[in-house]
């Protein structure tokens, strides 16, 4: 091989010989020096050579004082002479040659010319290697690319499944802490509130761990999909490339940079010109003809192969560079580099046209050269694939196109799209059916993602295309046995669910779902099965459809919904009636099923069996009994509404069956409240080794108290030991047919317990108090006082020492206090100071101030006390304590007045209290409720009878205060009071010697029942005795005996009730009771929460407000409306402050969001226990604060609307505005869809 | 009166019972026939202060029995008298 040396001029200059003579290597430094001073690249200082002008020797050294030198850059090249291109002909030449070179030299026996043929066996077979060496050598790194790809998707592939077996086993550990959870809850036995709260975090936080990983397993999961995607893509290129690089004999880096220079269009358009083809390029592609276009695709061919020869000859040239040197066309340097001018000899260039006529048939009709079949063309293919940037063959009237990419859409078979062969291995497709030929070709249907992926990426930088749908009718053939594989999908997937949805646009949108989808979602078909694309589809609700969809993104198993629409016209099957509570039929392949038990001769009492027991840990109500063979237990409502609405959970979902069974022994109907006990237990916070329990819990245990007595919440209650408190526990547990609820409140004693302040420390409090109030107020002034004179005056040391010191400031009393007389006299003393000191009037002025400034409450209930049981108050003369004795009794009538106000709130609440029980008396005794609405209503009902027996405690402890109040002689409280107007303390001062007999016996009895009820705490007792009580003083005795005869809580007690103290008890307000109390048992049903308080007291504000005439009933309604209109605004920005929290990541914000918005328009769904909400299952799929969130702003939202629309829909037309309420505008849907 | 007041106690009846008090200073009065005497219990005051109290008594009665001073002429002597006490102290 020879080698040739390029020389080229680097840098130019004179050398100033100054010194001494310079070694060689010394010199050339300094010119390189020069030549780094100059600005000029050295590079590899090996290259350079310095020639010397002028010198005497070659290394530049001369006598003169200058020496002109050039550097060169010597570049040392090895070529190939006269390389000859070999392609896959030039290959077969050389083989034959050598075979018939061989042959020759077989027979030749002359020694000089079998040394020529050696040596021209020898050449040959060079150059032979050379050349496959050459060609393969660029792509053997394009193949260890793809090798590296290889083994990087395999890779990558087993990660995935690994990380699907790690999501699995993530979500496996996560149901196994729910299980343990359950099972610590189980056999925890009776757990204070605190404990149970700890024990929630505790798996709360252990549940949120493992659900962080197995959103990061997720992720992983994300990403290394997109990367496996990516990594295909790469390796299909590479293929595609390398085998046609492989059929034109050239290596891939070069086929990619001809691709590159032939991409631009003039340049192409040039050299077609140049071939002398400008008249067909000048047209239009649409107006060329086949023939043209066919003239044009061979040109193109017969360019590439002479760039491609011409850099094959030439290792350094462009693509560029061999364009301009072939054609003499104007190209676009890319930056930075200059052409090149090129020697290329005439024999090369002859070599290059000659050979590059010869184009491989395969080149032209198929560029999957290994689909090719030998000897039959193609019949599918049309195009060219890319990188030959062919012209297609036209096709009908399809444009000319680089690639094309076609789709067969089947119109007789809901629009399935196909695609051909060709296509499937182009991107890489699996098929989701069998193979079928359309228009002669074999084609595959093709899910709608791939095809839409498809369509998305035509014009992709690496290889563009151009797609065409086509419209076909392949009639249903029942040939076609593909199922909708979501198994396939999965695979070709790798760990991605799709859930197909069908709307039949026929059939008002009616949505299909397949069986896999009804099994993972626990659907229950609302139709016959229909076939769909060859497969079985079922119909669904619209409610489980907004579910499916709602629920894509959950973390634990999520999924994306494939969408088709259809057209089934009438084939539809009837839809099946839907009920509220499932029936029991066939299996439908769930997992657990809880069977309930209804007793039909005892009132629906509900009965489950010991599974269900332990599954929901719930306490029996009654013993055991046997059904269809098996130990069953009665339950209370509670639980089986808990085990009813609770089916479709997220963690554990089940069905519920209900059996109708009839029951040999009737039960006798108890009220479900007297099978309920409730037991307080109050700890001091700041030492909660101290416990309180009421009074009337230790009466019943029979807990003697020792410990103090304290008043909690307004009952008397007592502190217990931890022997009678554990001794309570253990009674209450085993308690039978009783179910006991033990709470525990925390709370806080006051250091003041003002009733049971010692009597004799009262006294020195009071001077205590007076001395505050007093002090320095009789202090004489000096010069005012004619002094007597003292004499004989002795001093101890110690006293003197002790002033000397100047330690001590001193009070002088010269008035000593004793027991009995102390106060007395000290105030007479005082007062005789302050008289006779001047002060006087202001001093007394100053005394008054200072008691309505420097006493506290306290401080003026003790002197209230204290004067109202001594004497002091007989003093009237004394001026300080006719100031004292004034400020006392305005302090009483103050609290007097408190107390009435206090009065007139219970008395208010007692009423719209009762008011509501009667309403949900009335519904509850009407019979035509459904199961939910009769629990709904009977705990509705409860709560408003314990709310009533509170404000009944209240009403006592403020008719014992202001009785005390009243009996003070003070003088002035009393009079004040008779003058002033307290309806509500009069109202109550119930003389009951003013009765006769037969009422006077009546109100014993009553009284003794409701003496005794607050004692156990029986709030039914309380109400009934204390109404009974009082209707013996109602104002016309021959209702309250009537009354007292049928011992009826209804609404004459009511009525007697509100006209005994002046409220409105007409229509309107009974219905507003109705409403409110209705409604808030509905809310408190649906959403397990009860509406925020504000609305609450909001409406109950309205209510009383009526009642006393405060607002008329067109007021109330305004108010109402604006109630609901604030409640829509609370829920409005709650769902956006929830959805604005969200993590995107996690959750479809825009899902949730329209989820919400769609609950928030069904106003009149909230309220109706028909009506199923499948959005409140999206609300519980949300993180803990969001949920509790949404549902209390639900429920106030409800309550309000549901009252106001009650109340509209009677009262509208008598009022004007209640436009406000149907101007209450719908939340509105964001303009983006949601899927 | 003539007495050693040093270590001298009276007792006093505070709350229903005898408490031993300090006799810090004694003096008399011929304006008003009367001996008075100042004594403490060393308590102290809310105010910080601490109590001395001062009863009349008649010199000639051997009982002692105290007595309350409520003449403001007295007290304004009592004060005078305590304010010597302090001057000759701090002298």
């Amino acid at each position: 091989m020879n080698s040739k040396e390029e020389r080229q001029e680097l840098f130019s200059g004179t050398l100033v010989l100054d010194s001494f003579r310079r070694s060689p290597e010394e010199q050339k430094s300094r010119i390189i020096q020069m030549m780094r001073l100059a600005g000029v690249e050295v590079g590899d200082e090996s290259t350079l050579e310095i020639g010397y002008e002028g010198a005497d020797d070659q290394d530049g050294i001369s006598e003169t004082a200058q020496t002109k030198f050039v550097v060169y850059r010597v570049l040392k090249k090895d070529q190939e002479d006269e390389k000859e291109i070999l392609r896959e002909e030039d290959l077969s030449d050389i083989l034959q040659e050598l075979k018939e070179l061989r042959a020759k030299l077989a027979v030749t026996q002359s020694g000089q010319e079998r040394a020529a043929l050696i040596e021209r066996i020898s050449e040959r077979t060079s150059e032979l290697e050379a050349s496959v060496a050459q060609s393969t050598k660029m792509d053997e790194a394009f193949q260890e690319e793809l090798d590296a790809l290889d083994k990087q998707i395999r890779d990558l592939q087993s990660e995935l499944k690994n990380k699907a077996l790690e999501y699995e086993a993530s979500y496996n550990r996560l149901q196994a802490v729910i299980d343990e959870q359950k099972a610590r809850l189980e056999n925890s036995g009776l757990l204070s509130e605190e404990e149970l709260a700890a024990l929630r975090e505790f798996y709360a936080s252990k549940k949120l761990e493992e659900n962080e990983k197995s959103i990061v397993i997720k992720q992983q999961i994300e990403e290394q999909k997109k990367l496996l995607t990516s990594l295909k893509r790469r390796k299909n290129k590479i293929e595609r490339d390398m085998e046609m690089a492989e059929a034109l004999g050239i290596s891939v880096a070069e086929l990619t940079e001809i691709n590159a220079a032939l991409n631009k269009r003039t340049i192409l358009n040039a050299i077609f010109e140049k071939k002398g083809l400008a008249d067909i390029v000048s047209k239009k592609a649409s107006e060329r003809t086949p023939e043209e276009k066919q003239t044009l695709k061979e040109a193109k061919e017969e360019i590439f192969k002479e760039i491609s020869a011409l850099k094959a000859a030439n290792e350094s040239v462009s693509a560029l560079d061999a364009i301009q040197t072939l054609y003499s066309v104007s190209v676009q340097y890319r930056a930075g580099q200059k052409p090149k001018t090129l020697l290329v000899k005439e024999r090369q260039l002859n070599n290059i046209r000659q050979h590059s006529k010869k184009i491989p048939e395969k080149i032209i009709n198929d560029t999957m050269v290994q689909h090719y079949t030998p000897g039959s063309k193609p019949e599918d293919l049309k195009n060219v694939v890319e990188g030959m940037h062919s012209v297609a063959v036209e096709v009908e009237d399809r444009k000319e196109v680089v690639e094309r990419v076609t789709f067969f859409k089947d119109m007789d078979n809901n629009g399935q799209l196909y695609a051909r062969d060709y296509t499937m291995k182009r991107f890489h497709l699996v098929p989701i059916g069998d193979e079928t030929k359309i228009e002669g070709a074999t084609c595959y249907p093709i899910d709608l993602e791939d095809a839409e992926y498809i369509m998305k990426n035509s014009d992709n930088q690496y290889s563009p295309y151009q797609m065409s749908v086509e419209e076909v009718h392949l009639g249903i053939h029942d040939d076609i046995t593909r199922e909708v594989a979501e198994e396939m999908i999965q695979e070709a997937r790798d760990v991605q669910e799709q859930i197909l949805l069908y709307t039949d646009l026929d059939q008002n949108n009616r949505k299909y779902v397949r069986k896999y989808a009804l099994t993972r979602f626990n659907l229950v078909p609302t139709g016959e099965e229909v076939r769909i694309d060859g497969a079985s589809f079922y119909p669904i609700e619209e409610e489980d459809a907004s579910y499916i969809i709602g629920n894509m993104n959950n973390q634990y198993s999520p999924y994306t919904v494939a969408f088709r629409e259809i057209h089934l016209g009438n084939t539809v099957q009837k839809v099946e009636e839907k009920t509220v509570l499932p029936k029991v039929e066939e299996s439908r392949g769930l997992e657990e099923v809880i069977l309930l038990y209804r007793d039909k001769n005892n009132g629906n009492d509900a009965y489950v069996n010991k599974y269900a027991l332990a599954r929901f840990h719930i306490v029996p109500v009654g013993e055991e009994i046997k059904i269809d063979g098996k130990a069953c237990y009665h339950i209370d409502n509670d639980d089986v509404s808990f085990i009813v609405h609770n089916a479709e959970n997220q963690y554990s979902p089940y069905r519920v069956d209900i059996k109708d069974v009839e029951l040999q022994k009737p039960k006798v109907v108890v009220p479900e409240e007297m099978e309920e006990e409730e037991i307080t237990f109050y700890r001091n916070v700041e030492n909660t080794n101290l416990i309180y329990a009421n009074a009337h819990i230790l009466l019943r245990y029979g807990i003697n108290p020792t410990g103090k007595l304290i008043r909690i919440n307004g009952i008397n209650s007592y502190q217990i030991s931890e022997k009678d408190y554990q001794k309570i526990c253990e009674q209450a547990k085993a308690k039978e047919n009783t179910k006991v609820n033990i709470r525990y409140e925390g709370i806080r004693i006051l250091r003041k317990e003002s009733k049971e302040v010692p009597k004799q420390n009262t006294t020195g409090r009071v001077e205590e108090i007076l001395s505050k109030i007093t002090n320095s107020l009789g202090e004489p002034v000096e010069e005012e006082v004619k002094a007597y004179r003292p004499m004989h005056l002795k001093a101890s040391k110690k006293f003197i020492q002790e002033l000397q010191s100047g330690e001590w400031v001193y009070n002088v009393i010269h008035y000593v206090p004793t027991v009995g007389k102390a106060t007395y006299e000290f105030l007479e003393n005082l007062s005789h100071d302050l008289m006779n000191s001047g002060f006087g009037n202001e001093g007394l002025k100053e005394l008054d101030k200072r008691m309505k400034s420097l006493l506290s409450e306290e401080d003026m209930d003790t002197l209230f006390k204290e004067y109202s049981s001594s004497s002091l108050k007989k003093h009237f003369n004394n001026p300080v304590n006719r100031v004292i004795i004034g400020r006392l009794k305005d302090y009483g009538m103050d609290r007097i007045q408190k107390i009435d106000q206090s009065l007139q709130k219970d008395y208010l609440e007692l009423y719209s209290l009762l008011g509501q029980v009667k309403s949900l008396e009335t519904k509850i005794g009407s019979g035509k409720l459904l199961e939910e609405e009769r629990f709904a209503y009977h705990n509705a009902r409860k709560k408003l009878m314990e709310s009533a027996s509170y404000c009944i405690r209240g009403i006592m402890e403020s008719r014992k205060a202001a009785e005390v109040l009243l009996s003070t002689e003070i003088p002035g409280i009393k009079q004040a009071f008779e003058e002033g107007n307290y309806a509500f303390i009069r109202g109550g001062m119930r003389d009951v010697n003013a009765l006769d007999s037969e009422l006077k016996q009546r109100y014993h009895e009553y009284h003794q029942e409701f003496e005794d009820a607050l004692g156990n705490g029986d709030v039914e007792a309380i109400v009934s005795g204390f109404l009974g009580s009082e209707s013996c003083f109602f104002k016309r005795p021959d209702v309250a005996r009537s009354l007292v005869g049928r011992r009826s809580v209804g609404t004459k007690y009511c009525s007697s009730f509100a006209e005994e103290y002046h409220f409105h008890d007409d229509e309107f307000m009974r219905d507003m009771f109705t409403s409110v109390a209705v409604s808030s048992a509905i809310v408190r049903a649906r959403y397990h929460a009860d509406a925020k308080g504000e609305v609450a007291h909001s409406l109950q504000d309205i209510m009383n407000r009526y009642g006393r005439g405060a607002v008329q009933a067109d007021q109330a309604l305004e108010e109402i409306a604006i109630v609901a209109r604030s409640a829509y605004d609370s829920l409005d920005k709650t769902i956006g402050d929830v959805v604005e929290s969200l993590d995107p990541s996690k959750y479809d914000r825009r899902a949730i969001r329209s989820t919400m918005v769609a609950l928030s328009n069904r106003a009149e769904a909230l309220g109706d226990m028909n009506e199923s909400l499948p959005e409140m299952t999206v609300v519980s799929s949300l993180p803990n604060d969001a949920r509790e969130a949404l549902f209390s702003e639900i429920g106030s939202y409800a309550l309000a609307v549901l009252v106001a629309s009650q109340m509209d829909q009677k009262y509208y037309k008598k009022s004007s505005l209640n436009d406000m309420l149907r101007e209450v505008p719908k939340v509105e849907e964001s303009s983006t869809k949601v899927y | 009166m003539n007495r050693n007041i040093e270590n001298e106690k009276i007792q006093l009846e505070k709350d229903g019972k005898m408490v031993d008090c300090d006799i810090l200073f004694t003096f008399d009065s011929e304006d008003t026939m009367k001996s008075y005497v100042g004594y403490t219990d060393h308590t102290v005051a809310p105010n910080g202060r601490k109590n001395i109290y001062v009863s009349a008594y008649n010199p000639l009665n051997t009982n002692m029995q105290l007595e309350n001073i409520t003449d403001q002429k007295e007290l304004a002597m009592i004060y005078e008298v305590l304010r010597q006490f302090d001057e000759e102290a701090n002298a």
